[in-house]
């Protein structure tokens, strides 16, 4: 299991009049699912994505804990090798503080990585495979 | 006042009610095990454990990985459809504190590609024969082949079909892959079949055709790769010795002793169900497509299920087949072939899924019947109190688990409450099938039962679960039988009749079907209602536990009371269903029971104890001479039925003991002549009472008397057990059971069992240990109890329709039909076609790099109400 915590980047937005930088939150992949572990409810998170070359993405779909939101949108890149998600709801509902935030369907193997994330009205780390 | 040494020995309701509890993340169904528990379930049928090739999607029939039980990081996830490996052990534990058996869902015919089996969609890549875990190609069921080109190959025809060749190409019959699932033919064996560098997976069974036992259990069922489990050590469609090697050097742990050895898929397989059993503290298994694995391969296999099952529980009954102290073990082979197919696999210890019974059912009871169907078929061969391999519509009771709806197959479409009806009350083990969270209900899994936990307001499962559980015990015999309408009734011997079924059939405008509804199953036709020949005594008052009946009690006649024409009557309509002549010092009973679809059948029982009129819990808790506090627990999020019903979020209120002494007090009406008690799954001597064991039917086996403590007023009891030590109770939810019994007018014990559920939270929630349970489920700082989405992480708890359902899990966070005009598809509030648009415009600029998620959620508050 990936233990190392390793801060790859501090991503901060200031969005909508909030008070940014006042909580944080930590963004990781576990297997082909991407997971965020904070204290704060997100209204919108945004993710970049990559993975190895011998992945084969298919489909980035809303998590268990995300199930409920209407506003889980990727687009992949036209290389095949990395997309963009937007992770929230065009009702106001937050996003779970814990939780499965996207997984990501795919085959063959490689590791998928979260290269940078950004989100509404907080400070998001992402924490990298050692 | 009865002397609690008759009662210490009443015999315990036959057969179990197994919930098939499907489609739900352990989790839930761990926090949701306080519910089955009252609800009186026995044991739950749970989905296969192991990681299927699907990945996280994977119901788990498409088997990848045996020893992957959610803790390993393959097919995209570490995590199964269901949880972790450490939230399954927390739901199996949890199950076996309040006394539930735990039976998995195993497949021992296969592994499985994603594509070619029953998941909802796919999303990953066919996995090869030479990736799965643990196996290569020759532990399957292959043939050797060469290429023809176009993806097709000529394969070698194994000898027991002729031999020869055939040719096997992308979708086509025997094959209905766009690809033929082929690998490398392993080189020391390239000199036995020169030219012919490849194997491929033998072709699929295919049903409509004339099918030999070779192909049914050596081809590949629905195109899955197929293990050679050929006990005579060859592959039995390629000529080869079954290959032995070490197959997890890495994994000492997944061996018995702890050191990795060489062995064949057979042993394979073989210490995999040991090592799950083990795993998981299984009490069972339902054991898979059996008829697709020779009947040799089970004899070895149910043994070895059953020697690793009485080493657990130092068992040492010698008889591992009959179901008393033995794991459960059932298995699922699609024929109504009771003297042929079923008898072979019942023969090797296990017991076999109902499917002669599921069949009459469905045909009797399905909508294109309307009620013409001889309902007369569920009544022979009469068993009686024996144990035949036949009896009553199908298998026996001993032989058989009865069931009418599964994963696989839905239920008669016409009547399928009056199917339960008769499979919750015919002896032997029943199943309710339950789906639980069904993502998708129009593809496998098949909908299940939506009011099997109670749901919708519905009590149909909630009473037929408790009539078996108090009733439906011993012997079962015949009373009247005609097309339309089925009489019988349990008996125990030596003791008494129990239970009086009445099952009709008939629906809508019939000429048996009086004007009020109520269906006249006599075929003279009388005015009055028909006589019926009883073995409750006369001067019985039976009550209907059902309420469908218009007739909700009646009283047992004397026949010397009642005239001679109906006496002759009654007793002629019973030889002509009966094999056996009248029950000695027989009654005559007046019955009615309402015409179908929904509610065709009534049950007839002794009154039972009650509880407080007032209709206060029977079952309290004090400490310091008071009641303890009640908490809610959220059991359960909000769903939709497969109709697309709203169920609402499920709470359980109960009792929190925080103290280290409690005092248990029942309070039952004046016809209770004792009180019994057990904790969890019984065998705790609480307050130092002795345990009961040996009781007849060992109905109260694990209890332990209660006190009387005078009376209440208005007449009723008071049993007490004071002193009670609840120090070491671990923190978390237990459950109280409570049987006050009264001997009936037949002589048999009859009881009430009043069950409540409770927490035990010494340390108040603090840290240092679990505390109540599910105190906290999501982590979110706010308590399960009081938590308005308990499964998601929303410490804010917003709420915006302030329907009591927090946003992330209300299926309408906007509110419903009602208070908007834009409602959607599922009658919730969305927005205007015009605000969308504008958000999905900030999207697009997302993608151009021209804005990012903050502007998206600026634009959401500018538009959204």
């Amino acid at each position: 299991m990936r233990r190392a915590w390793l801060l790859a980047m501090w991503m901060m937005v200031a969005c909508g009049g909030s008070d940014a930088a006042v909580a944080r939150a930590h963004v990781r992949v576990e297997g082909r699912s991407v997971w965020i572990d904070g204290d704060v409810a997100l209204r919108g998170v945004q993710l970049e994505l990559a993975w190895d070359e011998g992945v084969h993405v298919t489909a980035i779909e809303p998590g268990v804990d995300t199930a409920r939101l209407d506003l889980v949108r990727a687009r992949l890149a036209d290389d095949g090798r990395s997309a963009r998600v937007i992770v929230s709801d065009t009702r106001r509902v937050a996003l779970p503080g814990r939780g499965e935030l996207v997984h990501v369907v795919a085959e063959g193997d490689g590791a998928l990585r979260v290269v940078a994330a950004r989100a509404a009205g907080a400070d998001l780390m992402v924490e990298a495979a050692p | 006042m009865l002397a609690s040494a008759t009662l210490v020995g009443a015999r315990p309701a036959e057969g179990r009610v197994i919930l098939q509890y499907f489609e739900t993340d352990w989790k839930e169904i761990e926090a949701r095990m306080p519910e089955l528990a009252v609800l009186g379930y026995d044991a739950i049928w749970l989905p296969p454990p192991q990681k299927g090739a699907e990945g996280v999607r994977d119901v788990g029939f498409s088997v990848y990985d045996r020893f992957d039980l959610g803790d390993q990081d393959q097919r995209g996830t570490v995590r199964t459809r269901y949880g972790t490996r450490a939230e399954l052990s927390a739901m199996s534990q949890a199950a076996h504190r309040l006394g539930l058996r735990v039976i998995f869902d195993v497949v021992m015919n296969h592994n499985a590609n994603p594509s070619q089996i029953e998941n909802s969609g796919t999303g990953l890549d066919p996995v090869g024969l030479d990736v799965f875990p643990d196996t290569v190609p020759l532990d399957y069921h292959v043939l050797p082949a060469r290429p023809l080109g176009g993806g097709a190959y000529e394969a070698l025809r194994p000898a027991a079909l002729g031999g020869g060749t055939i040719t096997v190409a992308p979708l086509s019959a025997d094959n209905p892959e766009p690809f033929v699932a082929a690998a490398a033919m392993p080189a020391e064996y390239a000199s036995l079949f020169p030219g012919y560098s490849q194997v491929i997976r033998s072709p699929r069974v295919i049903f409509d055709g004339d099918l030999s036992v070779f192909e049914n259990q050596s081809y590949a069922l629905l195109g899955l790769a197929d293990f050679a489990l050929d006990l005579d050590g060859q592959n039995a469609t390629i000529p080869v010795a079954l290959p032995s090697f070490v197959r997890q050097p890495d994994c000492p742990s997944c061996y018995p002793d702890g050191t990795p050895i060489a062995e064949d898929v057979i042993a394979y397989i073989l210490r995999w169900i040991v090592w799950l059993r083990e795993t998981t503290d299984a009490d069972g298994f339902r054991l898979d497509a059996v008829r697709h694995v020779p009947t040799g391969f089970f004899e070895v296999f149910d043994q070895t299920v059953q020697d690793a099952y009485d080493a657990r529980f130092g068992h040492t009954d010698a008889d591992d087949k009959d179901v008393v102290d033995d794991a459960q073990l059932f298995g699922e082979s699609f024929t109504g072939d009771i003297q042929g197919e079923l008898r072979a696999y019942n023969a090797t210890g296990m017991q076999m899924l109902n499917f002669p019974l599921f069949f009459t059912l469905d045909g009797l009871l399905s909508a294109g019947t309307g009620g013409r169907g001889d309902l007369g078929q569920l009544s022979f061969p009469q068993g009686g109190d024996g144990t035949p391999l036949a009896e009553f519509g199908g298998l026996g009771r001993k032989a058989g688990v009865s069931f009418t709806q599964s994963h696989d197959s839905p239920p008669p479409s016409g009547q399928p409450n009056l199917a339960y009806a008769f499979i919750m009350t015919r002896p032997g083990d029943a199943v309710v099938f339950f789906d639980g969270n069904n993502p998708d209900p129009r593809s496998f899994v098949q909908p299940g039962r939506p009011d099997a936990l109670g749901e919708l307001g519905s009590k149909i499962i909630r009473d037929l679960v408790y009539v078996h559980d108090h009733f439906a015990r011993g012997g079962m015999w015949n009373r009247f039988v005609d097309d339309d309408a089925y009489v019988y009734e349990r008996v125990v011997a030596g003791a008494g009749a129990t239970l009086l079924v009445v099952l009709h059939d008939n629906v809508g405008a019939d000429g048996r079907v009086d004007a009020g509804g109520v269906a006249r199953f006599d075929a003279s036709a009388s005015a009055r209602r028909p006589l019926v020949v009883t073995a409750f005594p006369p001067g019985t008052v039976l009550v209907d536990v059902t309420g469908n009946s218009p007739l909700h009690e009646t009283t047992v006649l004397d026949p010397a009371t009642v005239p001679a024409g109906q006496v002759a009557r009654a007793l002629a309509a019973f030889d002509t269903a009966s094999d056996v002549g009248p029950p000695a010092g027989f009654g005559l009973v007046r019955l009615a029971v309402p015409s179908g679809p929904d509610h065709g059948y009534a049950m007839y029982a002794p009154r039972v104890p009650q509880g407080p009129r007032s209709g206060a819990r029977a079952i309290a808790i004090l400490q310091a001479g008071q009641r303890v506090e009640d908490v809610t627990l959220a059991t359960a999020g909000e769903k939709r039925t497969a109709t697309g019903t709203r169920v609402a979020a499920h709470r359980m209120t109960v009792a929190r003991v925080t103290g280290a002494t409690v005092t248990l007090e029942v309070r039952t009406d004046a016809t209770a002549a004792s009180v019994f008690v057990e904790l969890d799954a019984g065998g705790v001597a609480l307050a130092g009472q002795t345990v009961v064991t040996g009781s007849p039917e060992g109905a109260l086996d694990g209890y332990v008397e209660m006190k009387p403590a005078g009376a209440a007023p208005g007449g009723e009891l008071l049993w007490q057990l004071a002193g009670v030590d609840a120090a070491a109770w671990k923190d978390g939810t237990h459950v109280l059971r409570a049987r006050a019994v009264r001997v009936a007018e037949s002589g048999a014990p009859v009881w009430n069992t009043f069950v409540a559920a409770f927490v035990v939270d010494h340390d108040g929630g603090g840290p240092g240990g679990p505390a109540v349970e599910p105190l906290d489920r999501d982590g979110d700082g706010v308590a399960t109890a009081s938590d308005n989405c308990a499964s998601r992480w929303n410490a804010e708890q917003a709420d915006f329709d302030r329907d009591g359902v927090g946003d992330l899990c209300d299926l309408c966070p906007l509110g419903g039909v009602g208070e908007s005009s834009l409602i959607d598809a599922d009658g919730c509030r969305v927005l205007d076609d015009a605000a969308r648009r504008s958000i999905d415009d900030v999207v697009e600029a997302v993608w151009r790099g021209e804005a990012d998620v903050g502007d998206v959620v600026a634009k959401v508050d500018e538009v959204s109400p």
